[in-house]
This record gives C-alpha cells, structure tokens and sequence, in this order.
C-alpha cells in the first residue's frame, strides 16, 4: 500500500481519508455505519490538556458523527493527585466536559465515558495502571457512571510492560477488574514497543476467562436455585454424588477449559518438557493461527484503496525542507 | 582547613542525597565562608551527591520524584557556587543540548526528567518546550552552538517527526555538526534510530547521560585527531 499515510500534525483531512478507507473497506458509507463503532479519545497526560491528535480526532468525530469513548486522567503520582479520589474527581470532570463538548457540537451523538484513573510507575516514569489503589478509582468511576447517570462505561487495560510474561500478568488482573466491577465495553491495548504475536492467545485465554465471569454472575445470588438446598439435602454429607448428579451436569459449561493452558501436576509438566504458558505454550498456539488464511479483499477494493491512500499521501506527505 | 574542607564537601554531597534544600543552602554558605574554591565544591561536593543519587536511580532504589528533587538542589546550590567565580574562570558545561518534545505532542514528564538530570550532570539544557517544529531545534541549536539535538516524542503517530529533524538536518547539511538523540516513552528502539538518522536513542534518563557522554568524547576525540 505504499506505506501509512503520514502527515506532521494532523488536519481534519487526514479523517476524510480515514473515512474513505473505511467505508471501502466495509463495502459502502452505508455498510460502515451498521458497524458498532467506537472512535476513543484519549487524554492521559495532565488536567484538561488535549493534544493537537486527540483534538482534531475529536473534531472528525463530530464531522461524521462517530460515538466516542473519551478518556480524560492525569498521570499520577508524576502529573496528577498521588490519591485515587483525587485523580478521579479530575478523570471524572474532564469525561464530563469532553461529553458536553461533543453533544454542543453534534447533538445527541452517542458518547460511552473510557474510565480510566491512570497512574504512572513513579520508579520509571512509565504507565502503570496496575498500581493498586488506583485500580479502586477505576472502580469508582464506573459507580459514578452506573449509578449517578444510569449510563453504560468503557474500559481499556493496557499491558504497561515489556516482557511476555509481566504484560500477560497485568492484562488478566486488569481485565478482572474491569469485568468485577461491571464495565460494559471492554477492551485491551497491547505496548507497541513490545509487541509479540503471542499475545494473541494470551489475550484470547483472558478473554475466555472474561467471558466465562461475565456470563456467570447470576449464579453468586443467594437464591434457592443458586443454593441448591434441596440437591444438598439429597446428596448428603458425603457428596459422592455430586459428580454425576443432574444439577451440576446441567451446569459444567460454567467451568470452561483453558485455552491453551497446562493444569498437569508437577511432576507431569516437568516430564512433559516444563514449558512456560507465555513463552511455549502461547507460541505453540500460533501454529494454528498461521493455518488461517483471511478471504482477500476484492481486486478493485484494493485498488480503490490504494488510490485513496495514494492521493492521501500525495496531498497530505510532510516535505522536509 | 583540610579537614574543614573535607567536611563541607561531604555536606555538600549529603545536601544532593538527601534533596535538602535548606542543608545544601548551608554549606553553600558555610564553603564561601571558607573560602573554599566554588568549582571544587560543585565538582568533589555537589557532583559527588548527584552521582550518588543516579546510582541509586539506576539501581531502583529510589522513584524518580526524589531524582529530580536532586537534581533542583544541585541546581540552585551550583548557580549559588557559580555566582562567586570569575566570568573567566567558569567551568565550561560538559556539553551544550537542545532538547523538546516533537511538534504535535504535548508530552514534557521525559524532557523534563532529563533537563534536570543532564543539567545537575553538568551539561547545559535549553529545553524549548513542547510540541515544537523541526525548524525550531535547529534555529535553537544554531543560535547556542549546541553540541547535541535531543528530540522526544511519547505517541507513535509523532514518532515521524524524529525522521523529518533527522532528514532536515541531513538536508541543511548540519548533520554531522550535532550529536543527534532521540527518545520517548514509546520508543520502539534501535530499527527506529537508524530510520530517524540519529546517532543514539534511549528511553531511560540515566541510559541516555552515559550515551551523551560517550557520544561527546567520542566526537571530542574526533576533532583531536582531525588537528592533528
């Protein structure tokens, strides 16, 4: 394709080329706009500061009337309030003013808040949202939102991490998160700066493990059903039973099997090779991920596209001087 | 008085670890007093804490917050040192940078964290600020005869502006007259460096001083074996 189309700082046209791809892409303007789709704007650096991308992002979003997830936090403890509160007070005032904005401007646009209370590490200077006490901020800004404005909420967990491992750790404790404390659109941000394919089965494992939490919180009420008192009272104390009563045959579909996880014993795994999830198992995954062949976008899409991102480039390139 | 001296030193040194303003203050006064030689007491005193709180950065045992609490003591204490040494007897800097945050970027924690540490290391910074054009660096590093051109971007879509300065300087041709840097928060290492034409990147403050020195010593030794 000739590369991305790269300009200095952004204009409202590099969007017009954006939404000409896109609607390529999806088969029509009419096709994308069936699309559930999301333009997040994100804003993490101090109190109310927008960069010049995020403002022009925000000003095509009005042009094509694209719903937004606006996320507005301060990069505590380095560039904002070293408590949660504090930094959520800021996260939740700048959601509200980047929503008010949006809807002077494109009236009734839909508009679902990105809550993040972000924080950096303060050894390295670098995101790191999995700081404890702020993850309770996140939480507290998806009550504000549920419960203040019966509105739905947005999260992105980030891998805040560079090495396989750490970003597979931070991803699932961040998506825990999200999911425990009832967030509607959920999504997850691998670190360009170390990205490994792996972490496609990485993530597709955290999400099942998502899925699964989300699909099965009913089952925590304490109702006869849930308790299951009269299949108690039938099995007894012994509870051999169990295993192959109706009652939890008809419910083994809530206990899904990892999808490439090992759950040997020990001394099993060490026999079998004693391979790492992240490092060998995940990798090995991809193995199957290689097989599939996406169906190719048609001949004149493709060409279609490639004029747009040509006269892009032309009308939009940075000439060095 | 040697051992006077020994001792304003060390308290001096003590002031930077302990980022005590006040205390640093104090054996500023107490070394002029003294009568102790200013360079001396920035170079055995003042330097010697400042190093010690690198070390100890760069170890992981303090946040970066204390590190530029260091870094301001070492600074006032050093212009309140300098203030009673002759115009002709001022220490030259060890190197002259011009450093800012790549235009369409608003992002200053990085260039910040370093202008406090490369100066408290001895280097003269001109941080000209944020989301600043190619254009401007190097009319800054014209204007001050810099020796080296520090380009910061935190987002992949100002990443490219690296690039334009690296190409603009080639362009000019004042390529090869500035040690060029680049760095940032996202970074994605050394493939981009060579992209951007830059001579060095780093993502770690305490990374990219020993790469500006080495990289000044190597040009200074350049220079001597052109004279020769």
């Amino acid at each position: 394709m000739g590369g991305p189309p790269c300009t200095t700082v952004s204009t409202i046209e590099e969007y017009d080329y954006v939404e000409k791809l896109a609607a390529e892409v999806a088969g029509g303007e009419e096709e994308l706009r069936k699309r559930p789709l999301f333009w997040t704007v994100y804003n993490y650096i101090g109190t109310l500061q927008l960069n010049r991308f995020n403002s022009w992002l925000l000003r095509a979003s009005m042009k094509y009337h694209w719903p937004i997830m606006p996320a507005v936090t301060a990069a505590a403890p380095l560039m904002g309030p070293a408590m949660a509160a504090g930094n959520t007070a800021i996260s939740h005032a700048g959601i509200l003013f980047m929503t008010a904005l949006k809807q002077f401007h494109d009236p009734g646009a839909a508009v679902v808040p990105n809550n993040i209370v972000f924080s950096l590490d303060p050894m390295t200077g670098r995101g790191g949202a999995h700081v404890p006490h702020f993850m309770l901020g996140t939480c507290a800004m998806n009550q504000l939102w549920h419960e203040l404005y019966g509105l739905p909420t947005a999260q992105y967990g980030g891998t805040f991490a560079a090495s396989l491992d750490q970003q597979a750790f931070n991803l699932a404790r961040y998506l825990t998160l999200q999911i425990i404390s009832g967030t509607d659109f959920i999504f997850e941000q691998c670190g360009g700066e170390a990205f490994d394919p792996a972490l496609i089965p990485i993530c597709a494992e955290i999400a099942r493990m998502g899925r699964s939490l989300m699909s099965t919180f009913h089952q925590i009420y304490p109702a006869p059903e849930n308790l299951a008192l009269d299949v108690t009272k039938e099995v007894g104390a012994k509870g051999e039973k169990w295993m192959t009563h109706k009652y939890n045959l008809d419910r083994l579909k809530m206990f899904p099997p990892g999808f490439c996880l090992d759950t040997n014993a020990f001394d099993t795994w060490l026999e079998k090779g004693a391979r790492s999830w992240v490092y060998d198992l995940c990798r090995e995954k991809l193995k199957e991920l290689e097989k599939h062949e996406p169906k190719p976008l048609p001949k004149d899409v493709v060409e279609r596209m490639n004029a747009i991102v040509k006269e892009g480039n032309d009308k939009l390139r940075v000439r060095v001087e | 008085m040697s051992a006077n001296k020994e001792a304003i030193l060390k308290k001096l040194a003590e002031a930077v670890v302990n980022f005590d303003e006040a205390a640093a203050m104090a054996a500023v006064n107490e070394a002029i007093s003294a009568q102790l030689d200013p360079v001396e007491a920035i170079t055995r005193g003042l330097t010697a804490g400042i190093k010690e709180v690198g070390e100890k950065f760069g170890r992981g045992e303090i946040p970066l917050p204390f590190l530029m609490l260091a870094a301001q003591v070492m600074e006032k204490a050093t212009n309140e040192l300098l203030k009673y040494v002759p115009e002709d007897k001022k220490p030259e800097p060890l190197g002259v940078m011009v450093l800012g945050t790549v235009e369409g970027d608003i992002h200053n924690l990085g260039t910040n964290i370093v202008t406090a540490v490369f100066t408290a290391a001895g280097f003269k910074v001109y941080n000209i600020g944020v989301d600043q054009p190619v254009e401007n660096f190097i009319k800054k590093a014209e204007e001050v005869n810099a020796d080296i051109i520090g380009a910061s971007a935190l987002m992949s879509n100002t990443l490219q502006q690296q690039k334009f300065l690296g190409e603009a300087l080639k362009k000019r041709r004042l390529r090869n007259k500035y040690i060029y840097m680049v760095g940032g928060g996202a970074f994605p290492g050394e493939e981009w460096c060579r992209e951007c034409g830059a001579d060095d990147y780093a993502t770690d403050v305490m990374i990219a001083l020993e790469k500006a020195k080495r990289l000044l010593a190597e040009r200074k030794g350049e220079r001597k074996t052109k004279k020769k």
